[in-house]
């Protein structure tokens, strides 16, 4: 948990969310509903220590482990 | 969805930086780590998967015009295949985004701005990134068409000051251990090429479509050229050192020295760099938001570009510790899930759609 980089986010999300909704009033449901959970996903994923947290760089990573030891040679 | 119309020159004003402008600045010494001296060939060797991108890429436009890959992938291989295809095609370009914005943030912060914390100077990036994917299709062709030539410019301006500096011999030997240690080295410079892939998502807003092709071709050996040159500008002035520095170029242009008045002209060379990478986020970011409302079937990109941002910048962090764990990324990974990415999997396509069409004229003339 880290709580700065986590409450710059959170004011960041508000941020956006006052310019931009005032913008969408005449949108579908369906846009201010993706709008929504694309910022909740980026909101949730700040909470963590990301750079030590696995994820999927480090899952391409493993997948494409013997390219890697190719081009290590 | 994307009301806007770009030119053909515009479609190829925006890719040349999205090739060149992070390839000019790394890819020089991990060329040079396999190819040795050789490292000015490979690039002729990575072009070729850039040529047969874009012919790929005009393929499958010309089969299914005003679309791009989200949305004629489930057509060619079904609703639900499509769309996980289509998923994964969106989280690689989110993904690879991150990763070039955390490249850049690791350039400045650690050639210039020091003592700056990378958050910074990535958010502020991604800021204006946003602004200009947000303006839409338009805004960003005109803005690629302004600063290109600003970009360019100074790379020839770079040549004619180090051109005192050249060792001429330092190219020999050529070909000293055959044929094989170029064609390695292209492997890294091949996924940089693989990113002509992009151009399908700018292809349905072309105003001239005849020209497509030969601009896309044209982008292609720009690109090429550019590679080649800077190659044997950074063989000529390090030497066999290429390999061990981790920006080549920029330790090339700290050798001019013109007149005691013409000096530490790298900073020069960071400002233009800058206006590349630019161009190359906003690229990519705007691919990535058209792709998602396609995905989605959202009536408009323009919501999600914000949040997309905010992913942008979470994935340039996430599972990557160091820059070391960057630079790893750019050689052990991104060559091979480029090329799977944005060359074979449109390849199959192109070959899955040709296959059902043919078999679809079949049945319907006999």
């Amino acid at each position: 948990m880290r709580w700065g980089a986590f409450l710059c986010t959170s004011v960041i999300v508000i941020l956006i969310i006052l310019y931009e909704w005032p913008k969408m009033k005449k949108n579908p449901k369906k846009d201010k509903v993706a709008f929504l959970t694309l910022l909740l996903t980026g909101l949730v994923l700040a909470m963590f220590n990301l750079p030590q947290m696995a994820g999927p760089t480090q899952w391409m990573v493993t997948l494409f482990r013997p390219f890697g030891e190719f081009m290590e040679k | 969805m994307e009301k806007g119309k770009i030119s053909s020159l515009q479609m190829a004003f925006m890719m040349y930086p999205t090739i060149v402008a992070t390839a000019l600045l790394g890819v020089p010494s991990i060329t040079a780590k396999y190819a040795k001296t050789d490292l000015w060939l490979s690039p002729i060797f990575a072009a070729l998967i850039g040529y047969l991108t874009v012919y790929i890429a005009i393929k499958l436009h010309k089969l299914y015009p005003k679309q791009t890959v989200i949305q004629f992938s489930e057509q060619i291989i079904g609703r639900i295949p499509g769309k996980i295809l289509g998923f994964l095609f969106l989280f690689f370009y989110i993904q690879n985004t991150g990763l070039i914005l955390r490249g850049y943030g690791e350039f400045v912060v650690g050639s210039f701005l020091v003592n700056t914390p990378i958050s910074v100077i990535m958010a502020s990036m991604v800021l204006l990134c946003a602004f200009i994917v947000r303006g839409g299709i338009e805004v960003l062709g005109r803005a690629a068409e302004l600063f290109v030539p600003i970009f360019i410019f100074p790379i020839c301006i770079l040549i004619l000051l180090l051109i005192p500096d050249f060792e001429y011999k330092n190219i020999f030997p050529i070909l000293g251990d055959g044929i094989m240690p170029p064609i390695k080295g292209a492997i890294v410079p091949g996924g940089w090429f693989s990113e002509f892939f992009l151009i399908i998502f700018l292809l349905p807003f072309l105003a001239d479509m005849k020209k497509g092709m030969k601009s896309g071709m044209m982008s292609v050996f720009a690109v090429m050229m550019t590679l080649i040159v800077v190659n044997l500008l950074v063989l000529f002035v390090l030497g066999s050192t290429t390999s061990t520095k981790l920006y080549p170029l920029m330790s090339a242009s700290r050798y001019i020295s013109l007149a005691d008045f013409f000096e530490h002209v790298e900073s020069a060379v960071m400002a233009v760099w800058i206006v590349g990478a630019f161009v190359k986020i906003s690229v990519f970011y705007y691919a990535t938001a058209l792709g998602t409302a396609q995905w989605l079937n959202l009536s408009d990109y323009r919501p999600v570009v914000w949040p997309i941002g905010i992913l942008i910048v979470i994935f340039s962090f996430w599972s990557l510790p160091s820059s070391m764990d960057v630079s790893r990324n750019d050689i052990n990974v991104f060559p091979f899930q480029g090329t799977l990415m944005q060359t074979i999997i449109p390849l199959l396509l192109l070959v899955i759609a040709i296959v059902r069409k043919r078999n679809h004229k079949g049945t319907e003339t006999s």
